[in-house]
């Protein structure tokens, strides 16, 4: 069952959808709230409250979109003759790029170590920082320590809560498991449960037009916040590590493009064109947001809506290669905090454990940043010190990673969708089984 | 049988008559000074605050302890030398939350705090002058001065200790802090254990409470009596005041140190980079009280004390950050030893120096090339499968 494309909207709404998404008018509301933020403090504190109503609305819509697309896509892939070749491709490709970003951020911290450097006033800058979390204490609370700690995070306890949870890994998790059922389902069933995912997908769809009808007034708001808050104390203490990952962050980019321009055989003109409103939003807003929109422009790029809502959302959730490089980076300055003389066999476990984390991380950068103590507890480092540096160098590139995740995903998609055909095999539903999928 | 029927006034019987005679001259003498008092008021003139008894003033009239005091006219304070925020210091330029009670000028410094502030509170009550006198070498000579009369009282962010009880009269506490452990987050605790927020006196217990788990602590401080009774089977390892204990921890000659938490939030606070390396772990249901000592000869000035320690009491150390955080923080960051011993452009171009191990460098930081040699290989590897895998294109299930 296909559920038809809603139609266009008219009057003043659609042109207040058209104009926030127009990147010119993003980037400007963008720009506002950063002068705010930086200079009238008192009106940012005014603006919060709007900005995180605003982030509230948005995110709402994360889970059931991520979720519903997730189920009817693994179970169309499931069903399809290609299926197992979509997923083993996947598999592939996802751990491909998060090894290269593991690899690709340790490298760069191990070469920029003299550059990273943490003089007195670095040290005393995360030691202020340190003191401050410890003040919250809670926000270490969640992680569970160990390799079985790390699975128990995102295996849920009650299939019903995990909609309800913050963490998008147990999310992931119990809908691929679902996904993977509906495909053994047969009949009448099937179609219905798969039509329901299909509905409940297209309402948060249009919950989430809504709400983007509103993006620059609630970019301003946002950043406006966000910009008060990150002093300039925080900007130079934590230049360097800032530096080292943005350099990082234009190579990824770089990688990302060549992938893209490779595999679609579209001139970079025509790929900016198409892609530019998701890279927009996920940049000044969020990945999660993009998410939606990046699928529909990956599918006018030719790619078939049954792979790119299972690739593209998996990709999202499963293969953040910013947060993978910012551990690396993280763990090398931690080690050289602690007056760690780093080995050869130390920085390839760096690299793999940030690989394995980064593929695993989800959510908020507050939820991301206790995370790297599997990263630093295999090193004898101590890891309150690394979740004080990501809590506070995050929210000074926060949009890159958020840009990078999209763009990764996009990347990923291409790599995925350009499976060779196995004979006379459809990627699409046997027709006497007709199943809902997203549009 | 009533009066009248035994005849008291009638005279009817022998002994009736006689009582009679008694209870007349018993009256007349009662009217006859009742008449003389109102001819000497009336003479005299009558005044209500005549009365001995509303005349509080008077020093015949003060408790002999008070009655001392005010006939010295002053209030003597011993307070240590040095600097104790926010107990009392040395108010500088930009020390911020600091009120007009708690100030005082002496010799042309402004000494402020808390404990100026419940002494000012104290001497004004009695009316007299308010006499500070700071320079005590420790806070035991401080308590041996109160105890020895040279001083009425100590205000200088005393602990109650057992040494003290016997020599002076503490007040009620205006401050209570919780007794803390400093650990190095780089090691583990004895015994492989685990202290967490939660952590209950029986964790601690089981990780401090050892043989083999050295505890450091300032010998002779109000926290070496207590750790024989926190800890009794660990193993004591003293050092002398000013020493550095954090030393200690770096060098692993103890396993954590002693003392109470707001000194540890205060250190810290001072030198913000220790973060990096220690950790405090409160100790669960510990009590340490900071009182105010008082002559033992002066019981009533010792219960005025009790009264103004009530009024300004801080029941834990948060509470006392909360109060006077911008105050701790704004003297905290004028004196900060970094801030002293480097000027603020020099900072960020300061060597990577260990900031407790002076003199000590960080191992050098430089690239390592079999460090890049081994991550640099297998980068290429998965780049070049990562393109190669992109590389198939319009050959899969692209609609195009």
């Amino acid at each position: 069952m296909e559920l038809e494309k809603t139609e266009p909207r008219a009057g003043l709404f659609a042109f207040l959808l058209g104009l926030s998404r127009k990147p010119w008018v993003c980037v400007s509301a963008a720009a506002l709230g950063l002068l705010i933020g930086l200079n009238f403090k008192e009106l940012a504190a005014m603006l919060a409250p709007v900005g995180e109503i605003y982030m509230k609305l948005l995110t709402l819509t994360v889970t059931p979109i991520i979720f519903c697309a997730l189920v009817t896509g693994i179970s169309q892939l499931l069903g399809s003759g290609d299926g197992k070749k979509y997923i083993r491709r996947t598999l592939a490709t996802l751990a491909c790029g998060t090894l290269i970003a593991g690899f690709l951020g340790t490298f760069a911290a191990i070469s920029a170590a003299p550059f990273l450097n943490p003089d007195a006033e670095k040290r005393e800058f995360i030691g202020h920082a340190l003191a401050n979390l410890e003040k919250k204490a809670s926000s270490l609370d969640h992680v569970q320590p160990g390799v079985w700690g790390f699975i128990k995070n995102f295996v849920p306890e009650n299939a019903v809560d995990t909609l309800a949870s913050e963490n998008l890994l147990s999310v992931v998790f119990m809908a691929i498991l679902l996904g993977a059922a509906l495909s053994e389902v047969k009949h009448r069933p099937k179609e219905t449960a798969a039509g329901l995912f299909a509905a409940v997908y297209e309402m948060f769809l249009c919950i989430l037009d809504w709400v983007l009808a509103f993006l620059p007034l609630g970019l301003c708001c946002l950043l406006a916040d966000q910009a008060s808050e990150v002093g300039p104390d925080a900007i130079r203490a934590m230049s360097a590590i800032v530096i080292v990952y943005l350099a990082c962050f234009l190579l990824m980019a770089v990688l990302y493009a060549a992938v893209l321009l490779r595999a679609t055989g579209k001139t970079p003109k025509e790929l900016w064109r198409t892609l530019k409103e998701p890279f927009t939003v996920a940049f000044v807003a969020s990945s999660d947001s993009a998410l939606p929109m990046t699928m529909e422009k990956m599918a006018d790029l030719g790619y078939p809506k049954e792979m790119l809502n299972s690739a593209i959302p998996l990709s999202a959730v499963l293969n953040r290669h910013g947060t993978a490089i910012v551990f690396a980076i993280t763990t090398v300055f931690v080690a050289q905090i602690y007056g760690v003389q780093l080995t050869a066999w130390n920085c390839l476990l760096i690299a793999l454990s940030c690989s394995l984390v980064g593929a695993f991380d989800s959510g908020e950068y507050v939820t991301i940043a206790p995370m790297i103590t599997y990263v630093l507890v295999p090193m004898d480092l101590p890891p309150a010190a690394g979740v004080a540096i990501i809590l506070t160098i995050w929210p000074i590139f926060e949009w890159f990673p958020e840009l990078q995740c999209i763009m990764a995903s996009c990347a990923n998609a291409t790599i995925v969708g350009n499976i060779e055909k196995t004979g006379d095999e459809q990627p699409t539903e046997n027709p006497s089984e007709p199943v809902a999928s997203c549009p | 049988m009533t009066v009248a029927e035994r005849g008291i006034f009638t005279g009817k019987t022998g002994a009736n008559s006689r009582f009679s005679r008694v209870l007349f001259r018993c009256l007349s003498l009662l009217v006859f000074g009742v008449c003389s008092a109102v001819f000497s008021f009336a003479a005299n003139g009558y005044a209500a605050d005549d009365l001995p008894v509303h005349r509080p003033d008077e020093p015949f009239f003060l408790l002999p302890d008070i009655q001392k005091i005010k006939a010295r006219g002053s209030l003597v304070v011993a307070q240590k030398a040095g600097e104790n925020p926010p107990f009392f210091f040395l108010e500088r330029a930009k020390t911020q939350g600091v009120t007009e009670a708690m100030r005082f000028v002496s010799g042309g410094e402004t000494v402020a705090g808390t404990d100026i502030e419940i002494a000012k509170m104290l001497a004004e009550t009695l009316g007299v002058v308010f006499d500070l006198r700071r320079g005590y070498a420790s806070s035991q000579a401080v308590v041996d001065a109160v105890a020895a009369g040279e001083a009425d009282m100590g205000a200088s962010g005393l602990r109650v200790t057992f040494d003290g009880l016997q020599k002076v009269r503490f007040s009620e506490a205006y401050a209570l802090f919780s007794y803390a452990l400093l650990v190095n987050r780089h090691a583990p605790l004895p015994g492989g254990f685990e202290i967490t927020e939660k952590s209950g006196t029986d964790d601690f217990e089981r990780a401090f409470n050892r043989q083999d788990c050295k505890i450091g602590v300032e010998s002779r401080s109000a926290v070496a009596e207590q750790l024989p009774l926190l800890f009794p089977r660990a193993t004591v390892v003293q050092y002398a005041p000013g020493e550095n204990p954090s030393e200690l921890l770096l060098s692993h000659k103890v396993d954590a140190v002693l003392d109470d938490d707001f000194t540890f939030l205060f250190s810290m606070i001072l030198r913000p980079e220790q973060n990096l390396y220690f950790r405090i772990l409160k100790i669960p249901d510990s009590q340490e009280r900071i009182a105010l000592a008082v002559n033992p000869h002066l019981p009533t000035l010792a219960s005025l004390a009790d009264e103004a320690a009530r009024a300004m009491r801080s029941d834990s150390t948060k509470e006392l950050f909360k109060e006077y955080g911008s105050l701790i923080h704004s003297f905290a960051a004028e004196t900060s030893p970094r801030q002293a011993r480097i000027p603020k452009h020099q900072a960020a171009t300061e060597n990577a120096a260990h900031p407790l191990r002076d003199g000590q460098a960080l191992p050098p930081s430089g690239i390592s090339p079999a460090a890049l040699g081994a991550l640099g290989i297998p980068l290429l590897g998965f780049l070049t499968a990562w393109l190669m895998m992109a590389g198939r294109r319009n050959r899969g299930t692209r609609k195009n």
